[in-house]
């Protein structure tokens, strides 16, 4: 019994520590900018004011900034969405060779694409800055998409490949008696490999989604995604906290859905994977 | 149907010299049923996949229908295979499984649905047609995997172990519904166990390997009555044969100082071979060893260690000068601790050199 309150107690105070930021800036986005600075501090957000969402959504028409956050938005969309479609197209092909195919110097390259996982963001920053640049990529969604590619690219063909392993040879094998190519055996697999890509998907789409310090440097104008327009709702002298506190929840929904409508899946498709690796 | 060549088949892995399958050469005639047996390990299965296409061939050639099919893959040998762990995608209804092949190679939805309710007919499947795999039993899975190898008609049927996965019972009432199937369709089958009763029950011809050699090819008769060497009379037959070192000298055989006569042929066969007054292995089965009354001639007293009861017959476990011997008799009044007189048939006993271990014929 009193393991479990110790259980209960630990599990409220986690969930404190990870939800209080998120009821704050939930609280303050729907305080007007003069309630914020009363005294004594108001722990409830009363009386309700949705102007800071009028003003982002567009509601209200005099001081609008809807255009910009529908670009932004539009702009996080589509990396995300670019990026996880062709992670996962590389983790199926990638994880199903390093998985089932015999080929020279497989371990060896297998290991290196790992090893990219280890280096740090910034320790290639500026190379990959001058990359970029060269290739006329910067600031746009082409470029952004294909850094982020080559960064959960790895994570992703390490799980697709743990998760071909389970699946048992002689499924391929009797397709491929039965007519099937290589290809093809490997399509008439993939059902049983879709908790696996599910997983891949949602941590591909969530990571590329809450990206900061890579668009910051990648995509400041053009392509410049939520993550970035948030910062933006300051002045010289004066930070709309309530603004951005409103853009900020707007832009946790999107995953927050994904991941209540996926997360069986997510949990499924990492633990099984992991059972051989 | 078709028949299949296997000449002088080699496989090795990677760069090892030892080789899982060494020169491995058979002929198998069309229509016929051969099945591949041995121990874990005896290449069986690696000489199936490579039959398949499944497995690379380091060297040699393999026909099929007089067509060299080394380089082809296996969708193009124009073989079904049933897998021992039946394959079958979990995904997929029972229609959808046996009508994958067909689909595969691009029939007609039409004749798919026709010849898929042909091969559920006959293997009494017609009314799960609709279910997943999943809410089946072991053997109807079995007979759905079969389903999936029958429907296309192919020119050869391969089965890797089809029955392992299921109990005793099952099992046995599937290895009659494969020989019959096998007598309605003719096709020529390579079938793989490591069940030496599913070998003699199916078998026309049976092919016993070990560590990556053949050690005899025969029909049942011949590997039960003359087996090659001392490795095919201890696998095949249950319980397994009784080899005794003894010495042949004067027309008889020495069991330590116990002297039995020969028979004549006998005799002539060893003095023949030269082994008069050498070392050799006597063999001799189970049920060949009989209750004697005291004092017959060349009969024996044996103290019974344990006795088994099977029902219609015992094996009793015994010895003669400290060699372990099993005996099967129809009786089941005898126990554990009796002592009973007893003979050898001579007409059935074996001879096999002591070295290398091969039968003196």
């Amino acid at each position: 019994m009193k393991r479990k309150i110790g259980i209960f107690i630990s599990i409220l105070l986690i969930l404190f520590w990870s939800l209080a930021p998120v009821y704050w800036a939930l609280r303050t986005s729907l305080m007007s900018s003069s309630s914020l600075i009363q005294k004594p501090l108001k722990y409830l957000p009363y009386p309700i004011n949705i102007e800071n969402y009028s003003q982002l959504l567009g509601f209200n028409s005099s001081q609008s900034i809807w255009p910009q956050f529908e670009s932004a938005m539009l702009n996080s969309i589509i990396s995300a969405t670019g990026t996880t479609l062709i992670v996962i197209v590389i983790a199926i092909l990638a994880g199903y060779a390093f998985g089932r195919l015999e080929f020279v110097g497989k371990n060896i390259i297998f290991v290196s694409v790992l090893v990219t996982m280890a280096l740090p963001a910034y320790a290639v920053m500026i190379p990959l800055y001058k990359i970029i640049i060269s290739l006329h990529l910067i600031d746009t969604q082409t470029g952004i998409i294909l850094i982020y590619t080559s960064a959960f690219a790895p994570l992703a063909v390490w799980l697709m490949r743990s998760f071909f392993m389970t699946i048992p040879k002689d499924l391929e094998e009797s397709a491929m008696v039965d007519g099937a190519s290589r290809f093809r055996a490997l399509c008439t697999i993939l059902p049983m490999a879709a908790p696996g890509l599910i997983a891949v998907a949602l941590l591909t789409f969530l990571n590329s989604w809450s990206q900061f310090a890579i668009p910051l440097v990648f995509a400041p104008t053009n392509a410049k995604p939520l993550t970035i327009l948030i910062t933006e709702f300051q002045g010289k002298s004066f930070i709309n906290y309530g603004l951005m506190t409103a853009a900020g929840i707007v832009t946790i929904i999107p995953p927050i859905l994904i991941v209540l409508f996926l997360n069986r899946y997510l949990i499924s498709g990492l633990t099984a994977g992991s059972v051989k690796g | 149907m078709a028949s299949i060549v296997l000449n002088h088949i080699k496989k090795h892995y990677g760069k090892s010299d030892s080789n899982a399958v060494k020169d491995f050469n058979l002929h198998i005639d069309d229509k016929e049923f051969i099945v591949l047996v041995g121990p874990s390990g005896c290449g069986k299965s690696t000489t199936l996949r490579m039959i398949a296409g499944l497995e690379d061939i380091s060297e040699g050639d393999i026909y099929i229908d007089n067509n060299r099919v080394n380089k082809l893959a296996p969708k193009d040998r124009d073989i079904a295979m049933v897998f021992q762990s039946y394959a079958l995608y979990p995904y997929m209804t029972v229609y959808e499984n046996i009508g994958f092949g067909l689909k595969m190679r691009k029939f007609k939805k039409q004749e798919i649905d026709e010849r898929v309710r042909h091969a559920a007919k006959i293997l009494g499947l017609e009314p799960y047609l609709k279910r997943k795999p999943k809410d089946l039993s072991g053997g109807q899975r079995q007979r759905v995997a079969l389903g999936r190898a029958i429907v296309r008609n192919p020119k050869v049927f391969l089965m890797d172990e089809p029955l392992s996965n299921l109990d005793a019972k099952l099992r046995i009432q599937m290895r009659s519904e494969i020989i019959k199937l096998h007598r309605r369709l003719n096709t020529t089958t390579i079938y793989v166990t490591h069940d030496q009763v599913e070998a003699m029950t199916m078998a026309d011809r049976i092919v016993i390997m070990k560590d990556g050699e053949i050690q005899q090819v025969g029909t049942p008769e011949e590997i039960y009555n003359q087996p090659a060497n001392i490795f095919v009379g201890s696998f095949i037959g249950y319980p397994g044969m009784n080899f005794i070192p003894a010495k042949f000298s004067e027309g008889s055989i020495l069991i330590e100082n116990s002297r039995f006569n020969l028979l004549d042929e006998e005799i002539k066969l060893l003095t023949k071979h030269h082994y008069q007054d050498k070392s050799l292995i006597v063999a001799i089965r189970p049920e060949d060893i009989h209750m004697a009354s005291a004092g017959t001639d060349s009969s024996f007293e044996a103290l019974i260690e344990i006795s088994e009861l099977l029902g219609s017959e015992s094996v009793l476990h015994t010895s003669i000068h400290h060699h372990d011997l099993l005996v099967k008799v129809f009786a089941s009044n005898i126990k554990s601790n009796d002592k009973i007189d007893l003979q050898f048939d001579f007409t059935k006993m074996l001879f096999f050199d002591a070295e290398t271990k091969k039968l003196i014929h």
